[in-house]
């Protein structure tokens, strides 16, 4: 009589599967991203907190909206210029910002973390009464840039908000979710 | 534990297990969904300050005023202007396109030259202007040996131009044919200090013949604004709008009536309405030579006659006369529906109904719009310029008649696409130096010697003084909005420089000095700005404050300056002999039997601007299907020539043949053909050449006896389907 073959033993089984699920959940959340985003730092770093503690100037002296309610968003060189017309430190990227930029006519290739497409009419006047924070990263409490992560793939900002965060807010507020209210 | 098959194939499905509980799968889905979106030449928006700029535009002679709205300095959009009083908010199809043609792909990117093989190549300013000054030189004291056409009847550009040729000798200086020659050559005799206006905003009756008011003739938008003042919705009309014409265009369709006369024969429905009035005692007393007037109506445009040649019952007739007759403020507004080419009987004797109705200088009537002053040295008067009759100047020169011309400017105008049979028109440019002025790749600009681009109206000065039909003086100047896109020179400019090298003196370094002289000459009249008052609200009783300050600063940034101040006319001619000379034959053609009702309209463009690609979405399907146009004609004359909707029809005219498709449409007359200028385009760029065909070759000049005027508004054709 033939010996019965034995079956896998139980761990057989279950210690491969659970090393292939966490290698999988691993690589997912940890590995993935470092490969669709690549780091780039913004061309100067501008130190916020020491404008806003040591000088004394206002989130909306440079982030500020035009008479026509537009938003002027990034400053234009023209606005650091007024005091930054000449460095007025040995600071290197104030240096970098007055002869590489300024002197030369270049606006200040700033990344943007929250960059929205053309197809999408967004409003700053209408939302100027939610906290800045809500959407942007809170760089003006610390003297570094965060990193700027862009997708390989689709060449956003990794902070780029998506439709559905739009959407869940307009809805917790009573705002809207037609499409025309966006997509104009 | 060794690695073996089954362990491997469960550690995959572990891993397939785990994939689905991380973003991989559904980031990676939803990115390349973006991905496929990423597309290089996807227009990104360039966010910037939000601006107005007021200004004038240039697209056709109306003169609107526009708003162009920039946003980061860069223009946006075209509105209208609810401060001008030629365009009072409104806006034409033509003009909403007009931050669109900024961008257009034929724009002329730089000056360029013709090579041997036909093309043109680009080449250095100081190459072309080298090139100019050479001919120019050449011609120079050659008296006649250089001429220039002017496609702008409203600019002062004509004054640089015709200035530059006087002190080169020649008198040769053209405007694009329109309705003020016909007008010089029906009044030009008392009439030298100005032009006729009509005081739309003030009549209680207004009677269009031919001219199609609420589309594309004269002041367009403003007519239109004039009409809808008038006509308040849910109320009852103030103003009656009349339109006798030989089809239901846009003024046909929205008039209050519509009164159905071949081409060519306004002339007689208006004398057979002048019988009605004279037989009520109407006179013109300060006319000199109303008695042969009178005897010449009275005794041939009685009733009957005029029944017999336009169709329409006597009764109707003496219906339109006692509409004016009852009227308190009537006008009557002579013209063609594409406001050239009619001739001097047409409107003399449609004129000569203003005349029995009221004085000059009448409220509600027609007033005498003085010319502006000329500021460039030598500039021909305006008198004179719209006295040049192109059309029999190049009808001379083909037929050997008078010299040829050794150099030909072309400022703003396409005469190789739009004079009337203009494939044999354009023969004149053969053998000539022919230098063209053009913002855009025209007809014309492509059959150049030499191409000068100018700036687009968007990016250089300019001006737009009284335009044709107004009601009232106006001066309004364009200024820059954007800096010129392409390597581009303002023609002012050019021509100043070139003269200045001829040794020639016109008094003026620049073009925008010019224009500061103009405005500074103003000043010699008694004017005001259109701010608070409108000129027509002046003649009945308002008063306006004179223009102070800076007159050049407020004109240029965007004020109309007007007067009110009109030339005492102390007498006037009928052209009573031109009318008895000038008078339409009884007798049909056989040859060409069909009467040619040609159309324009702003959606199509204009004379020197091609449709827009903007426009091109209003064109409906039984207006262009492909690459073939329609004419319209009535189903009985369609079925006289064994025609059916949509069937191809060649229309034949003595000077050339186009081939369309039939529209039944039972707004045209019988035994009438109605056909769109505008088309046919062969140049210009990818949206606009190759629609149709261009009815200018099918145009039919005919010298009309008395006045020895070039007249094609009532061109005949030969109709017939085309296999």
């Amino acid at each position: 009589m033939e010996e019965k073959k034995e079956g896998p033993s139980k761990g057989a089984v279950v210690v491969p599967f659970l090393v292939g699920f966490v290698a999988a959940i691993a690589f997912g959340w940890w590995g993935f991203p470092q490969l669709l985003y690549s780091s780039k730092s913004q061309p100067l770093n501008f130190t916020h907190l020491n404008h806003v503690q040591d000088y004394g100037i206002d989130c909306e002296d440079c982030h500020y909206f035009r008479p026509d309610g537009s938003y002027a968003g990034l400053p234009s060189n023209e606005k650091c210029a007024e005091c930054h017309s000449m460095a007025m430190t040995s600071d290197p990227d104030e240096i970098k910002f007055v002869e590489e930029y300024y002197e030369k006519g270049v606006e200040v290739p700033w990344l943007v973390y929250q960059y929205q497409p053309d197809n999408v009419s967004f409003s700053h006047a209408a939302h100027k009464d939610e906290d800045c924070t809500a959407c942007h990263p809170d760089v003006g409490s610390t003297n570094e840039l965060p990193p700027y992560y862009e997708n390989r793939l689709t060449k956003y900002s990794k902070e780029t908000m998506k439709m559905k965060e739009c959407e869940r807010c307009h809805a917790k507020e009573g705002a809207s979710n037609a499409c025309q209210v966006c997509h104009k | 534990m060794a690695l073996d098959r089954r362990s491997f194939l469960t550690f995959v499905a572990g891993g397939a297990v785990g994939t689905l509980f991380t973003p991989v799968i559904w980031k990676s889905i939803d990115d390349t969904a973006i991905w496929t979106q990423n597309w290089s030449w996807i227009p990104r928006l360039e966010h910037g300050p939000k601006a107005y700029a007021a200004t004038t535009c240039k697209l056709c002679p109306a003169g609107c005023g526009l708003n162009i709205r920039t946003a980061g300095d860069r223009p946006v959009v075209a509105e209208g202007r609810t401060d001008h009083p030629l365009s009072q908010g409104g806006i034409c199809p033509l003009g909403a396109a007009a931050v669109q043609m900024l961008y257009s792909p034929a724009r002329i990117k730089g000056p360029m030259k013709k090579q041997a093989d036909g093309t043109h190549q680009l080449v250095s300013w100081e190459e072309a202007e080298a090139l100019l000054l050479e001919k120019l030189n050449e011609a120079k004291g050659q008296g006649g040996n250089v001429a220039c056409i002017s496609g702008d009847e409203n600019s002062t550009m004509n004054e640089v131009l015709s200035g530059l040729l006087a002190q080169m000798d020649s008198n040769r200086f053209f405007l694009m044919p329109g309705e003020s020659l016909t007008a010089s050559k029906a009044f030009g005799s008392w009439l030298k200090q100005g032009v006729l206006g009509y005081d739309l905003e003030n009549a209680d009756l207004v009677m269009a013949f031919g001219a199609d008011l609420l589309d594309s003739w004269g002041t367009a938008v403003r007519n239109k604004k004039a009409f809808g003042a008038a006509h308040p919705i849910g109320e009852q009309a103030t103003t009656e709008y009349v339109y006798v014409g030989p089809m239901q265009n846009t003024t046909g369709a929205v008039a209050d009536k519509w009164v159905s006369v071949a081409p060519g024969l306004e002339g007689v429905l208006a004398l057979g309405i002048a019988y009605h009035l004279l037989q009520s005692g109407m006179i013109v007393p300060e006319a000199l030579d109303f008695s042969s007037y009178r005897s010449f109506v009275l005794s041939r445009y009685t009733p009957e006659y005029v029944s017999k040649v336009t169709g329409l019952s006597s009764e109707q007739v003496a219906e339109l006369a006692v509409k004016l007759r009852r009227a308190n403020r009537p006008v009557v507004v002579p013209g063609s529906a594409i406001s050239q080419g009619n001739g001097v009987f047409s409107l003399a004797a449609v004129m000569s109904l203003n005349f029995l109705l009221h004085p000059v200088n009448s409220p509600g009537g027609i007033f005498v719009l003085p010319d502006l002053p000329t500021v460039v040295s030598e500039a021909m008067e305006p008198s004179i310029i719209r006295g040049n009759d192109l059309v029999s100047f190049v009808q001379k020169i083909t037929a050997g008649k008078t010299d040829r011309p050794s150099v030909f400017l072309v400022y703003e105008a396409n005469p190789v696409h739009g004079l009337p049979q203009a494939e044999a028109m354009s023969k004149v440019f053969d053998d000539t130096f022919l230098a063209s002025f053009s913002t855009f790749y025209d007809e014309t600009a492509a059959r150049a010697d030499l191409i000068l681009p100018t700036p687009y109206f968007l990016e250089r000065w300019d001006d737009v003084q009284t335009p044709h039909g107004a009601g009232f003086v106006s001066y309004s100047v364009t200024r820059p909005v954007i800096k010129p896109l392409f390597d581009v020179k303002p023609a002012g400019d050019v021509v100043l420089g070139v003269a200045e090298k001829l040794g020639l003196d016109l008094g003026f370094s620049s073009f925008e000095k010019v224009l500061e002289a103009k405005t500074a000459a103003l000043a010699e009249m008694d004017g005001f700005l259109t701010d608070k008052v409108q000129p027509w609200q002046v003649r009945t009783g308002a008063s306006p404050a004179p223009a102070a300050g800076n007159q050049w600063r407020n004109i240029s940034r965007g004020a109309v300056w007007t007067t009110a101040v009109t030339p005492f006319v102390p007498a006037v001619l009928l052209a009573a002999r031109e009318l008895s000379q000038a008078a339409p034959p009884d007798v049909d053609d056989w040859a060409y039997p069909v009467r040619l009702a040609s159309i324009t309209s702003r959606a199509h463009g204009s004379r020197h601007i091609a449709i827009p690609p903007f426009c091109l979405p209003l064109l409906g399907e039984e207006e262009l299907q492909g690459k073939t146009f329609y004419v319209r004609m009535n189903s009985t004359t369609a079925r006289n020539y064994g025609l059916k909707a949509n069937d191809r029809v060649k229309l034949v005219g003595p000077g050339g043949e186009c081939v369309a498709r039939v529209r039944i449409f039972e707004g045209v007359g019988l035994n009438v053909v109605a056909a769109p200028l505008g088309f046919g385009h062969t140049a210009w760029d990818e949206f606009s050449r190759g629609k149709g065909d261009n009815i200018y070759n099918v145009l039919t000049v005919r010298t009309e006896p008395g006045s020895d005027l070039s007249v094609w508004a009532d061109s005949r054709v030969r109709i017939a389907k085309a296999y």
